[in-house]
């Protein structure tokens, strides 16, 4: 475990040294939450609420899933990279499981961003914005737990946009229109408060449900019981399935490379 | 160490990479595969990484087979310096096995530390005295994309040794390297070839090298292999021909019928090439001195390197 560990330790602080980054990586968290804000504030317009969501319930959300992506940060060219310049063959030579060291490595480049450029945001924001304080510290304890699980959900996804490099020439678009689906289908943008009826029915049948806004709602509180056992089962019934689907994909993948060559 | 039986690589497109090839290589020998572009020499070097799958026959090594083997045996350490192109971005690549484009040396060093769970006083100890060897202090805070294919070579070797894989693999390590540090890692190579503990198998386009540096060589042509031995048994069972340059004052003197191959004459210089079986350096030189004014002679000896155009 220690070897795994390492990559994302080593990423950590490899990113570190970029520091015109992480100052310009502060600034860009900051704006986007401030602009967020700010059209929330005159859409509220001094309402106490609209449908039962209080202003400091949105903004805390976005917050959070300001946090989350930053936490979600990850190079989603990785695969196709390696597998574009031959070298992922090479790769299986390092006697350390590939996709670990790809998973741990990315968790290394998330926690950077969540220490150098969320943090920092959290705490700016946090003397002007209306954020809501966690409903108990049992909530943040179950709200950390489904963001790891919802953080592995987003993975296998990205991870099994990635492994169709081993098909196409570039799957930069196809990462792209992922991304955008996540973003919208996650209520990472529009807290799923405000979705329409219909489209918050079909998004509980897909895994977006599970990344950002199980996190959001533990947080607040909203969930209680046997919900929580619920939403946490549902992640973990993603985990499994997206994890097989990965996995199929991936060792099809290196079929290809060990028959055909790479 | 490493048994090879009848073992065949054919891609899917009829081209046969590695045809029917048998090969048995024992511990700490050092050997050299010696080939054209496109002989097969990589394909066969993956299939005993076990990163191929053969299409027909047996490989083993370390007893194993090497296809599918299970992580966390550091067996194999490769390095190569094939250079590619990464066909979506157009820039050059590097082949890198060890290390990490985007982190600095020092951090890749630790990284392999802790991959290979090399322990902190044997890696303290190793890198201290690689590190001086290929001077490569100043680059520890360079990432590796901005090192120049030299240096990066230079720390793949470092690399690579820093774990001691009891088989070394090391396809085309000299592309880019200046002579000095072609040297350094010659120098290192032989060490490891004379300690006899690390088995090493060498590919390059540079025979002389080669022939400096290992003990035993392989030919593969159209993925068979042609020749395999001693390269002075390569020498002495392919004679090549000598070639003798002399230049005259004045036209050089007519050759008569002595028994040479081929010759040229540009400029009063006459090039002979000659098979010294069937006729001696020492007579033919003697003919040629007392019967023309000469001003200069050269004799050749065949190199390894002649022969295997010859083949």
């Amino acid at each position: 475990m220690t070897r795994y560990l390492s990559f994302a330790v080593i990423k950590f602080r490899s990113k570190m040294a970029y520091r015109f980054d992480y100052v310009l990586g502060i600034l860009d968290t900051l704006l986007a939450f401030v602009v967020y804000w700010s059209i929330y504030k005159a859409l509220y317009a001094g309402a106490g609420e609209v449908d039962g969501v209080t202003f400091s319930m949105v903004t805390t959300s976005f917050l959070i899933s300001l946090g989350l992506s930053a936490a979600f940060h990850k190079n989603e060219m990785f695969l196709q990279d390696k597998i574009k310049q031959g070298t992922i063959a090479n790769e299986l030579l390092k006697q350390v499981n590939f996709k670990l060291r790809m998973l741990f490595e990315d968790m290394g480049e998330g926690a950077f961003h969540v220490v150098f450029n969320f943090l920092p945001t959290a705490v700016i924001a946090s003397f002007f914005a209306e954020l809501k304080a966690p409903s108990g510290a049992v909530n943040v304890l179950l709200c950390l737990v489904s963001v790891i699980l919802g953080y592995i959900v987003l993975w296998e996804i990205s991870f099994i946009v990635q492994s169709w490099s081993f098909t196409l020439f570039s799957v930069w678009g196809l990462i792209t229109i992922k991304n955008v689906l996540v973003n919208i289908l996650a209520g990472a943008y529009i807290p799923m408060w405000f979705m329409p009826d219909w489209l918050r029915n079909v998004i509980r049948w897909t895994p977006f449900d599970a990344i950002y806004f199980t996190p959001v709602q533990l947080y607040l509180g909203e969930l209680a019981g046997i919900e929580i056992a619920f939403h946490f089962a549902r992640q973990i019934c993603w985990i499994i399935v997206l994890g097989a689907v990965g996995e199929y994909f991936w060792r099809s993948g290196l079929k290809k490379l060990v028959v055909q060559g790479g | 160490m490493i048994v090879i039986k009848n073992a065949t690589k054919t891609f899917p497109g009829g081209v046969t990479a590695v045809d029917d090839v048998s090969l048995h290589i024992a511990k700490g020998e050092t050997v050299g595969f010696i080939g054209m572009n496109g002989a097969g020499k990589t394909t066969l070097l993956k299939l005993i990484c076990g990163l191929y799958l053969p299409t027909d026959g047996y490989i083993r090594v370390f007893r194993e087979n090497p296809f599918g083997r299970k992580a966390g045996e550091n067996l194999i350490g490769l390095v190569t310096g094939q250079v590619i192109t990464d066909g979506y971005n157009y820039h050059f690549g590097h082949g890198s096995v060890l290390l990490q484009d985007d982190l600095t040396l020092g951090l890749n060093l630790q990284l392999i530390k802790s991959i290979y769970r090399i322990p902190k006083e044997a890696y303290r100890r190793r890198l201290a005295a690689l590190l001086p060897k290929l001077g490569l202090q100043e680059q520890m805070h360079y990432r590796v994309h901005q090192l120049s294919l030299g240096q990066r070579m230079k720390a793949e070797v470092a690399a690579v040794l820093l774990f001691q894989p009891p088989l070394l693999i090391l396809d085309e390590p000299f592309i880019g390297i200046d002579v000095a540090a072609r040297e350094t890692i010659r120098g290192i190579l032989q060490e490891i070839a004379r300690e006899k503990e690390t088995t090493v198998i060498l590919t390059t386009h540079n025979v002389e090298e080669l022939e400096r540096i290992c003990d035993r060589a392989i030919l593969i042509d159209h993925g068979q292999i042609v020749y395999d031995g001693s390269f002075d048994r390569l020498k002495k069972s392919h004679i090549g021909l000598n070639r003798m340059q002399i230049m005259f004052e004045g036209m050089p003197p007519d050759l008569l019928d002595l028994p040479i191959e081929r010759y040229t004459v540009e400029n009063n210089t006459l090039t002979l090439d000659y098979d010294s079986s069937i006729v001696s350096s020492k007579d033919l030189a003697g003919y040629l001195l007392s019967h023309g004014r000469a001003v200069d002679i050269l004799i050749q000896k065949p190199t390894v390197e002649d022969i295997i155009k010859e083949l």
